[in-house]
């Protein structure tokens, strides 16, 4: 399986398909990932496509020094940051959430999550901060170093390293008080 | 929730309108920007040009007054029409006075030639202004040196062979009387 930087590059070279590979690699985790922002996976979906659009109207914005991935998920938390901002988002109540969900977001879910234990956990994350529930989706969900997650984040290493000590905290808090064992 | 397909399909159209849009918003730019250099361009033009020609002219008003035609040309100037010229008007300085005729003649005048050179073509500068200082005794003297500079034109290669018909007017100030003549003219008529 090609990885996105070939396929981009394929892409700027000529070859239309290269996009659609693209797009298969990153699509649902992309919206995923701005979903824990938005909490709103028609947001999600619209923000996605454009850190898709971002990549075919601005080509030169990409040096290929950073993987492809960490490149759409850093315009990714800008777009969602941004939209956050621009609709003064509350911090939303992870039970309100899942009663609200629809059918479209809890399919979306289930692709994604597929043991229940994932599942439990994502949820949990829901009720973390932004930041805690940023960094341990890039780190836990996404498998990406402290170096990829830095640059989607725009912190320092050691920022993220103390996000992630504190949000595991917080996430077993959060587990253990819903019966969960923490082991860790 | 999209497909892939159909998503990919809204990236797409999505790119699509806003690279039109973008040529759109260059043509446009581009187009004002030609539009306001051309104004510009047309603005300058109407309004420089009566300032930089004519007699009120911008480019006159940089021009030599008389008094500064002093600083610029003196009578003991040896100046170059052309600086490849073979030949360059020389006018000696031997029309000086000395400090005792100034003072037993008590009259200092002064000539000031301007040489209108546009009609003649060739090398030379469009105007020449030569100022020389003199006492009356020494008068003499000075027609010689209009003379000199009067022959030093004459030689003057190009312009013979630019233009036969060109004249080259003197304007000779003479105790506040302009009085103008043709190269060929016999100067010392002038003194009469």
């Amino acid at each position: 399986m090609s990885n996105g930087e070939g396929s981009y590059r394929r892409f700027l070279e000529g070859e239309k398909n290269a996009f659609s590979e693209i797009i298969e690699l990153y699509r649902k985790n992309l919206i995923f990932f701005i979903n824990r922002y938005l909490n709103n996976l028609s947001e999600a979906e619209e923000i996605a496509e454009d850190c898709f659009v971002e990549l075919i109207v601005h080509p030169r914005r990409y040096n290929f020094k950073t993987s492809l991935k960490t490149y759409l998920f850093t315009i990714a938390r800008n777009k969602a940051v941004d939209l956050i901002r621009k609709k003064k988002f509350t911090v939303f109540n992870a039970e309100e959430v899942l009663l609200n969900a629809s059918d479209d977001l809890i399919e979306f879910e289930e692709d994604i999550l597929k043991r229940e234990s994932e599942k439990a956990l994502h949820n949990a994350m829901n009720k973390l901060q932004y930041d805690y529930r940023s960094a341990l989706h890039l780190i836990y969900f996404e498998d990406m170093s402290y170096n990829e997650a830095c640059v989607v984040m725009k912190k320092t290493k050691k920022q993220i390293e103390n996000l992630v000590y504190r949000a595991k905290i917080a996430l077993r808090a959060i587990l253990e008080k819903e019966g969960f064992k923490y082991e860790g | 929730m999209k497909d892939n397909f159909a998503f990919t399909q809204s990236v797409f159209e999505k790119s699509e309108a806003i690279l039109e849009k973008r040529k759109k918003r260059i043509k446009v730019i581009k187009s004002a920007l030609t539009t306001s250099f051309c104004v510009l361009f047309l603005t300058l033009a109407i309004f420089l040009s009566p300032l930089t020609q004519g007699k009120g002219g911008l480019l006159n008003k940089f021009a030599p007054t008389k008094e500064e035609a002093n600083d610029f040309y003196y009578s003991d100037a040896t100046f170059d029409a052309d600086s490849d010229s073979k030949t360059s008007i020389e006018v000696s300085s031997t029309t000086r006075p000395k400090e005792d005729s100034d003072a037993e003649s008590g009259a200092v005048i002064q000539y000031y030639f301007v040489f209108d050179m546009s009609k003649t073509g060739g090398n030379l500068p469009d105007r020449i202004e030569i100022k020389i200082s003199g006492a009356t005794s020494s008068l003499y003297t000075e027609k010689e040196q209009i003379g000199n500079i009067i022959d030093a034109l004459e030689k003057y290669s190009a312009l013979e062979a630019k233009s036969e018909k060109a004249t080259v007017c003197v304007k000779f100030l003479y105790r506040d009387k302009s009085v103008i003549f043709n190269v060929g003219d016999e100067f010392l008529e002038i003194f009469k």
